[in-house]
């Protein structure tokens, strides 16, 4: 009895199971989306349901917030071979990061989109924005030359100023410095006005960041390619001068109390509680300070780093959000797919509207109409560091930088200082 | 029948079988054993498969990877031999500046959680009615996340609108205002002081129940020949409260040493070098400069030093037998 009990058990499983694979096939097409972006992914749930509803194709968008973290879960699921279909990662030229994308496309984590991204799909893009996430023939990291993402949106860093305490403060809201003299001028009127003159992030990586912008004014193309691809490091004597700007500023007293050792948001959070005139950030710093204070979103304007050098006044920037297809995902092509939908400027308008960010697709950045502070961001997308192949200083070196400008700033290093310091890491550093 | 041997003929038969028998019992006496030694080893196989798995061969990896240049993805690793060696200790002064800065930490936990957390320890044992409620209070930031506690802490010392210099202000103390994360002379103590907070409930529990086992006798015999309060501290319970004591001290270097998060949420090692740890080096130079190798070294540079103060502890245990 129960010998054929199990037999019947075990034919109906089988059945079942036989039946089941025709209503399986049927099933929809599912690709994972990783995201890192707390702030937009409802609207990243609405853009895969409306896919869905177009193509059939269900796009499992799962978050992981921190832009950081996510990265090195990223890093961490090439290595493991279970990368998603598709995925957002961040960056922009900074040599540090574009090292890291060489050795996850090495190891099959990114496709080369180059046979797909073609004609207008193509077209569409900022070209610098493109050349970002590009590699080159002939690449000193050894990638199959071609693009290996593409920009959901895009980023530049300027430096917003509160335009009501200008004015309390003496200065002309509407003339933002152009100079540094002007800059420093400016910090000493606000700080005897009983304004704090300036924050920025400089604990963690805004400090490196003004820097480098100061590293191509004072160094020029030249200078960079001299220290960073042909071994002479920080020899030239002028490179004192590219942290002297951070003494500078010391001793105009224009550094709000504390920033030595703040992230961003705490820089953001005192800006947008109009405690501070200026403030070091990025593009999406309007939209922080839009959920923190909205009534102050219209008093703010954006302006170039003041120019202290003699060369080009380039700024940080370029792609804000990336996506990258997994180069060895089964499911590899319905990842194009659904990325071309993403890309395509309906989705691209309806993503900068939404979510307050520089698209990255020039069509859109004409269509849409962007105010204030964002306005002036936009104007400068073509000013970003331009991607000369500069060889990584090492993540090490960079520390040295940061933690540099942390002790001009406190006055315990001076500039001469901590650019023998950062040439003795960087020596050690060739050799981890 | 006389035999050769001088043996019978039923006797030989007789020793024939007592031999038989008694091979018998050493063969199944040395099966025996076997299966009771196999029958052990089995009970242990998956504690020295796990231990194996996820102890040992970590290690092992580590030390082999120190010995390479490898930036964590490459399917290629370059052999340097002792090379990571050498730069650490003649090319790196931010290692010894990480491990002075953890030896501070050590001291000022040492010095300054002990002697919290056995007054505090010392009160309550005295109250004993509430000591069920400080033992629960005292306890609580020992349960919370150490960044959790590293974001309060950094409200706290906030220098604009932190309660810290509020406080201050408020009580005509505003002289004593400060940057207290941002200034390289005060960031080491500030972030001490957030440490010793999270941790000294752990350290008041010990020592609460140490306190609980030295017998009220001793204490009543003393005061009969005429001991003090200080007196009887000093010669009963400091000295009955030494294996506690030694303990404590060598888990707190242990924890202060590898102080990682606080310091990352408050000060990330900054201003300048002011707070930077060896963990915190550790996971920089892997997971933010992708220096697997030179990581590894530093790991088992680490790894050595916090085995000799183990070993310390455990020397010291067997010798008051604690």
């Amino acid at each position: 009895m129960k010998k054929s009990l199990l037999t019947v058990l075990l034919v109906a499983v089988v059945l079942t199971a036989i039946l089941a694979v025709p209503f399986a096939s049927a099933a929809p097409k599912t690709i994972t989306f990783w995201h890192y972006m707390v702030d937009r992914n409802d609207l990243l749930q609405s853009f895969a349901q409306q896919y869905e509803k177009a193509t059939g194709v269900k796009v499992d968008v799962q978050l992981f917030p921190g832009d950081q973290d996510v990265e090195k879960k990223v890093e961490a699921a090439i290595q493991a071979g279970t990368a998603p279909d598709i995925y957002t990662s961040n960056g922009s030229a900074d040599p540090v990061k574009i090292e890291g994308k060489a050795r996850w496309i090495k190891a099959g984590g990114m496709l080369n989109l180059d046979k797909y991204v073609t004609g207008a799909w193509r077209k569409n893009y900022i070209p610098s924005l493109l050349s970002n996430i590009s590699f080159a023939s002939g690449n000193q990291y050894g990638v199959e030359p071609g693009l290996y993402g593409l920009p959901l949106d895009s980023v530049n860093m300027q430096i917003l100023y509160n335009k009501e305490l200008f004015q309390k403060a003496g200065l002309d809201p509407n003339r933002p410095p152009k100079t540094w003299a002007q800059f420093i001028a400016a910090g000493k009127k606000l700080k005897a006005a009983g304004i704090t003159p300036f924050a920025g992030g400089f604990g963690t990586w805004l400090g490196i960041s003004i820097w480098e912008v100061y590293a191509w004014n004072i160094m020029g193309e030249k200078g960079m390619i001299q220290a960073q691809n042909n071994g002479k490091r920080f020899t030239d004597k002028n490179w004192v001068k590219t942290f002297q700007i951070f003494a500078d500023m010391r001793d105009a007293g224009m550094y709000a109390d504390g920033m030595a050792t703040w992230d961003n948001p705490d820089a953001e959070r005192l800006f947008a509680q109009e405690k501070v005139a200026m403030l070091y950030d990025g593009s999406w710093g309007i939209g922080v300070i839009k959920s923190a204070n909205p009534n102050l979103v219209p008093k703010v304007g954006a302006f170039l780093p003041p120019s202290a050098g003699r060369y080009p006044q380039y700024i940080q920037g370029g792609y804000g959000v990336v996506l990258a297809v997994n180069a060895v995902s089964p499911n590899k092509d319905e990842a194009i797919n659904f990325l071309k939908w993403l890309t395509a400027p309906e989705q691209q308008a309806q993503y900068a509207k939404t979510s307050f960010n520089l698209p990255a697709s020039s069509e859109v950045t004409k269509k849409v109409k962007l105010d204030g502070g964002v306005g002036d961001f936009a104007d400068d997308a073509g000013r970003i560091i331009p991607n000369v192949g500069l060889k990584g200083r090492g993540g090490d070196v960079d520390t040295e930088i940061t933690r540099g400008i942390q002790s001009i700033m406190l006055k315990k290093k001076t500039p001469q200082q901590v650019v023998d310091d950062v040439n003795k890491i960087w020596a050690a550093s060739l050799l981890k | 029948m006389i035999l050769p041997g001088g043996l019978t003929a039923p006797r030989q038969a007789i020793q024939k079988r007592v031999k038989g028998v008694a091979q018998h019992l050493t063969e199944s006496k040395t099966w025996n054993r076997l299966k009771d030694y196999c029958g052990n080893y089995l009970f242990i196989l998956p504690v020295v498969l796990i231990f194996s798995a996820f102890s040992l061969y970590p290690i092992l990896r580590t030390i082999q990877l120190s010995l390479f240049k490898w930036n964590g993805i490459d399917p290629q690793m370059t052999w340097v031999g002792l090379q990571n060696f050498y730069v650490i200790f003649a090319m790196d002064p931010n290692w010894w500046t990480a491990m002075w800065n953890a030896t501070k930490f050590a001291i000022l936990g040492v010095l300054v959680m002990q002697s919290l957390s056995l007054g505090l320890a010392f009160l309550v044992d005295r109250r004993s009615k509430q000591s069920d409620f400080y033992k629960a209070v005292y306890y609580i930031p020992t349960i919370l996340s150490p960044m959790v506690v590293g974001y309060v802490w950094k409200w706290i010392y906030d220098p604009n609108g932190g309660v810290l210099n509020f406080l201050l202000d408020k009580v005509g103390l505003h002289i004593l205002t400060r940057s207290w994360l941002s200034d390289p002379g005060l960031a080491l103590f500030a972030v001490s002081a957030a440490s010793i907070w999270a941790g000294f409930g752990y350290s008041f529990v010990l020592f609460l129940a140490g306190l609980k086992g030295i017998s009220a006798d001793i204490y009543e015999a003393a005061k009969v020949d005429g001991a003090n309060g200080w007196k009887q501290f000093w010669y009963i319970t400091l000295p009955m409260l030494r294996p506690i004591l030694t303990v404590v001290t060598i888990l707190t270097i242990l924890g202060a040493m590898q102080l990682f998060p606080l310091v990352d949420a408050m000060t990330n090692g900054g201003p300048g070098f002011a707070t930077q740890v060896p963990v915190k080096s550790i996971y920089d130079e892997c997971f933010k400069n992708y220096h697997y190798g030179y990581a590894s070294a530093y790991s088992v540079i680490f790894g050595l030093i916090l085995l000799i103060i183990s070993m310390t502890q455990m020397e010291i245990s067997r010798r008051y037998d604690v």
